[in-house]
């Protein structure tokens, strides 16, 4: 058993060794053949999960959130944008509360988060809390549906997001700043500069926000009283350096500081809350890109640490946990012609944690090799695209992961996708080593994903108006799905009990119009999601068949947008379905629809750009709760100035 | 063809606008004389931490269950975490432990009655006479509760995470469960003095206390069940002079014994044990122990003893992500006579 241990244990030193050497290796016979190179092509801004996203991963739906829409949502966080603007769950323990993202009816540890191309969900959880994700910082931010495991590696099952900047070379300094004023004693306000010089491009930014969090609700004796225990404030600061070393060489460099305190206010049906949680992120990168005509060579090193304090004086609780990640990734992609792209990576990481509940530091060394193809064929401009994964993760198995993906034109107007792969989610640390009831005898759950989508758009340049419309059908299991149980003892240990059923429909439309001054656009986006047990658990009730806990069967946004310059005017609609909130689907949380209205006005004179806007949250003032008796605020206010130099 | 798009995702919002609509009146039935004069009380702890908890009615003579009769009488949930229930004086005293209080019903009707508040973790509750009261309580003490202003007079310093009590004479012995830590004792409290007269130092982890036939006070002790396991053991205390006279320790640090209940006589002691229910007959002096009812695909929570037909309860709560389930069992050879559903974590009894 030992030799087992350490032959697994040696396998994955290969595998992380293999990442290194490959980097070295390649830079090096890059050198000596780009001497002889005639390289005319132009440095690209190339991000390496951008270009991952875009290039091999063809047939699954990406969403692209415009800069008109990150604008709005400036000082707002990654969960309020997609609980808006998205039809996927949210659950959200409210402002500023624990939100985590639920893609097609799986589950918070299903979704990997991307920064520029860095997975930064914590290891101990295999997820990140989307309420310390700001969006004020990022140019780009893109929700991806469906499983991108082979690309992406561990907990890309339901989808990823990806939040991003790209250098812009030559630019003009930009300075932005953004002061708002809303409810509840809520005040934040943030700081962007950003310039492009001819070799170096330079973005840096901080952002504070504080809220007191004192809202009104109704308790369950109809009484109306107040929050007590849910303030906030939060911090962070990101720094980004892109650097041209050379005619096709560019060095970056990206930090994110991140710090939040949170009072952990009570249920409506407990009392007294005085919990109390501080997080603390900081997060790195280095990247090299090495770009030519016929290849481009990426080098990536990420060092990600977390750190959290948690306080409950009832309960005579004060635990620290922190982990850190290393992360060392080579990148290198061959266009051997016009027509066809290969692509190799090799991964390795180190997860380190620690924490009293582990009983000592523990850590697990991941290493993965990865190859991709693009091909473009010759019927109708059809892509082709495919990959295979292999992954080595310390005391696991992981099969072979492979995706195959392809898009294409059926006629002028209607575009089709399809996709079909293997993912997989590696068990997290907490899973494996908590005390008591970690159980490191865990096997990564795995999953078959496939889809197939057909959009259409409207083939009018130069109207007035131009809309788009897609429908796409998923269908997914997730085997050896693990779930915390109690054995024997009080004491609670996870296995690999469960698989889950996913399989639904979604709907998206958009239009944009000009009538004289007035532009306008309209947006609408709809799942349908139903995701089932598909086994019954042994000793337990019959669940076969039920709907997953937390996942509405219907979830829906729409969003209408009238620009009459200077002046505009949004309307946000979002309507989510009931969940359940037990297995048994016995008692669930009614579904709510909710709507805010933002009204502003934006004007440009010299150099100067200057915005106002308010919005109305919860315009309709409805009594919904997003977590079973968590409360959350009714009609609220939220005042933005924004400048611009 | 614009208009045409507009409709079709129009009607969509709107049709699933409909489909999250519901009602939301409550109707609250008229208050029933003596409805739960005669049946079993089952208190379901509630998803933690924010579903609601419940007390279920088990009515002996038609078998039939009301799964939460406090929503059911009084129009709103109970709060989170109902962890027990007892009967004094004709009121109903519920322990809502996350909700930091004890609902007042009346025991006939469910009718609520008010609230103590002031508590920090509340578990248990012991009447001791008219003008006063117990509840054990996880900030390590017994707040004194006067049941006629519902106020916490004060509060009587115990171990770590007291738990049940049981009256002995003048006397209450408490088990310091350890809470959210360890412990391994029962303390003694006066009930004339309101002083705590002796601190025990029993085995590790007290899950359950009774007292036999002749007045011995029997404690379930569990043992460490991680960070350091340790065997459980099953002690006796003599009450005169408050020293354990009998210790039965269970073999091996890997099953751990838990929980502790008598039959009506008081001569058998049962206990769950290798998630099985375990018996011991106390009167033959041989002190072994036996398993009544195998361990299965059950996943027992607790057990309670109906006196009034000489039954043996027990709970499965599952994964407390769905209703549980109560079995009645046949005490003397451990065949289920029947089981009936109730809420989420079915945790304590009581029976009237």
């Amino acid at each position: 058993m030992n030799r087992l241990i350490s032959l697994i244990s040696e396998k994955i030193r290969i595998a992380a060794l293999t990442a290194i050497i490959a980097g070295v290796f390649i830079l090096i016979f890059d050198k000596a053949v780009a001497q002889n190179m005639d390289s005319i092509h132009q440095l690209k801004s190339v991000t390496i999960s951008a270009d991952r996203l875009q290039t091999y991963n063809k047939g699954l739906s990406v969403i692209i959130f415009d800069s008109i829409t990150l604008e709005r949502y400036n000082s707002g966080d990654a969960a309020t944008l997609l609980l808006t603007q998205m039809p996927v769950y949210i659950k959200s323990y409210g402002q500023g509360g624990l939100a985590t993202l639920s893609i097609r009816g799986t589950l918070a540890t299903h979704t990997g988060v991307y920064w520029n191309g860095v997975n930064i969900n914590q290891p101990n959880l295999g997820m990140t809390d989307l309420s310390l994700v700001p969006i004020y910082f990022f140019e780009s931010v893109a929700l991806q549906y469906g499983g991108s495991s082979a690309l992406f590696g561990s907990g890309n099952i339901g989808g990823g997001l990806h939040i991003e900047n790209h250098p812009h070379f030559s630019s003009p300094l930009v300075i932005k700043l953004t002061a708002e004023k809303g409810s509840f004693h809520e005040n934040s306000g943030n700081a962007k500069v950003s310039y492009g010089g001819k070799k170096v491009f330079y973005t840096g930014g901080f952002a504070l926000k504080n809220i007191v969090n004192d809202f009104q609700y109704t308790n369950n004796n109809h009484q109306r009283v107040r929050q007590v225990n849910a303030s906030f404030s939060n911090s962070s600061m990101l720094q980004q350096l892109d650097v041209r070393t050379g005619e096709n060489s560019l060095l970056s460099a990206g930090f994110w500081l991140q710090h939040s305190d949170r009072d952990l206010p009570a249920a409506i049906n407990a009392s007294e809350s005085k919990q109390h949680q501080q997080d603390d992120s900081y997060r790195t990168y280095i990247k090299w890109a090495v770009i030519h005509t016929n290849r481009a060579i990426i080098v990536r090193a990420a060092w990600l640490v977390d750190k959290m304090h948690y306080i409950n004086p009832q309960a005579f609780i004060d635990a620290y946990y922190l982990t850190r990640t290393a992360l060392l990734e080579t990148e290198c992609n061959y266009y051997i012609s016009a027509k066809t792209r290969l692509g190799l990576a090799a991964n390795s990481s180190v997860d380190m944690a620690k924490t009293e509940y582990y009983q000592g530091n523990r850590r697990q060394i991941k290493g993965s090799i990865l190859a991709s193809l693009m091909q473009i064929l010759p019927i109708k401009s059809w892509i082709l695209t495919a990959n295979l994964r292999k992954e080595w993760i310390e005391g696991y198995q992981v099969p072979l992961i492979p995706s195959l993906g392809a898009e294409g034109m059926l006629n002028s107007q209607l575009k089709a996708k399809l996709n079909i792969s293997r993912n997989f989610r590696a068990p997290t640390l907490n899973d494996r080593f908590w005390q008591p009831g970690g159980n490191p005898a865990l096997r990564p759950e795995t999953s078959w994903n496939g889809e197939a989508g057909i959009s259409w758009s409207t083939l009018n340049p130069g109207s007035t108006w131009q809309a788009d419309f897609g429908i796409t059908a998923y269908y997914s299991v997730i085997n050896n799905l693990i779930l915390w149980t109690p054995v024997t003892g009080g004491i609670w240990s996870p296995e690999n009990i469960q698989k889950i059923h996913s399989r639904g429909l979604e709907l998206n439309g958009h239009a944009t119009f000009s009538i004289g001054r007035i532009t306008g656009a309209f947006r609408a986006a709809y799942s349908y999601t139903p995701s089932t047990f598909a086994i019954n658990e042994v000793g337990m009730p019959p669940v076969k068949g039920n709907q997953l806990t937390y996942i509405p069967l219907h979830n829906a946004v729409a969003d209408f947008r009238l620009n009459y310059n200077p002046f505009f005017v949004e309307w946000e609609q979002s309507l989510i379905g009931k969940r359940y909130t037990l297995k048994d689907n016995s008692d669930f949380v009614d579904g709510y629809h909710l709507s805010n209205l933002t009204a502003g006005s934006l004007i440009t004179a010299y150099k100067f750009r200057f915005r106002i806007q308010g919005v109305i949250r919860n315009l309709l003032n409805t009594n919904y709760q997003s977590v079973q008796n968590y409360a959350v605020p009714g009609r609220n206010f939220l005042i933005t100035i924004n400048l611009t130099i | 063809m614009k208009n045409r798009f507009l409709k079709i995702l129009v009607g969509a919002v709107v049709l699933v606008s409909h489909s999250c609509a519901k009602d939301a009146t409550i109707v609250v039935p008229p208050v029933v004389e003596h409805a739960f004069d005669h049946g079993i009380f089952i208190t379901n702890e509630g998803q933690f931490p924010s579903g609601a908890g419940a007390v279920s009615f088990y009515n002996r003579t038609t078998g039939q269950v009301q799964k939460d009769i406090f929503q059911q009488v009084n129009g709103v949930p109970l709060g989170n975490i109902v962890q027990s229930m007892e009967i004094f004086d004709s009121l109903a005293y519920i322990v809502v432990n996350n909700a930091k209080i004890v609902e007042v019903v009346s025991a006939g009707t469910f009718k609520s009655k008010g609230i103590i508040s002031g508590l920090t973790s509340p578990r248990y509750f012991l009447g001791i006479n008219g003008n006063k009261a117990y509840v054990s309580d996880w900030a390590n003490n017994i707040a004194v509760v006067n049941p006629a202003t519902r106020l916490v007079m004060k509060t009587i310093p115990t171990g770590t995470g007291p738990e049940q009590m049981i009256m002995v004479g003048t006397d209450i012995y408490v088990i310091n469960g350890g809470g959210w830590g360890i412990d391994s004792t029962v303390t003694v409290i006066d009930t004339r003095t309101d002083v705590a007269t002796h601190t025990i130092q029993v085995g590790k982890r007290p899950t359950g206390i009774v007292t036999d036939g002749i007045g011995n006070v029997w404690v379930m002790c569990s043992g460490q069940s991680y960070g350091g396991n340790s065997e459980g053991h099953l002690m006796r205390i003599n009450p005169s002079t408050y020293i354990i006279d009998k210790d039965i320790a269970f073999p091996g640090t890997a099953l751990h014994p838990e929980r502790l209940m008598a039959n009506k006589d008081k001569t058998i002691l049962y206990f769950l044990y290798s998630g099985g229910i375990y018996q011991m007959n106390i009167a033959l002096h041989v002190f072994d122990y036996s398993v009544l009812l195998e361990k299965g695909n059950f996943n027992f929570y607790n057990l309670g003893f109906d006196p009034v037909e000489n039954v043996i309860l027990a709970t499965d709560a599952f994964n407390f992500q769905q209703n549980g389930i109560t079995y009645r069992i046949n005490a003397e050879n451990g065949n289920i006579i029947n089981s009936f559903g109730v809420g989420v974590g079915p945790g304590n009894f009581f029976f009237k």
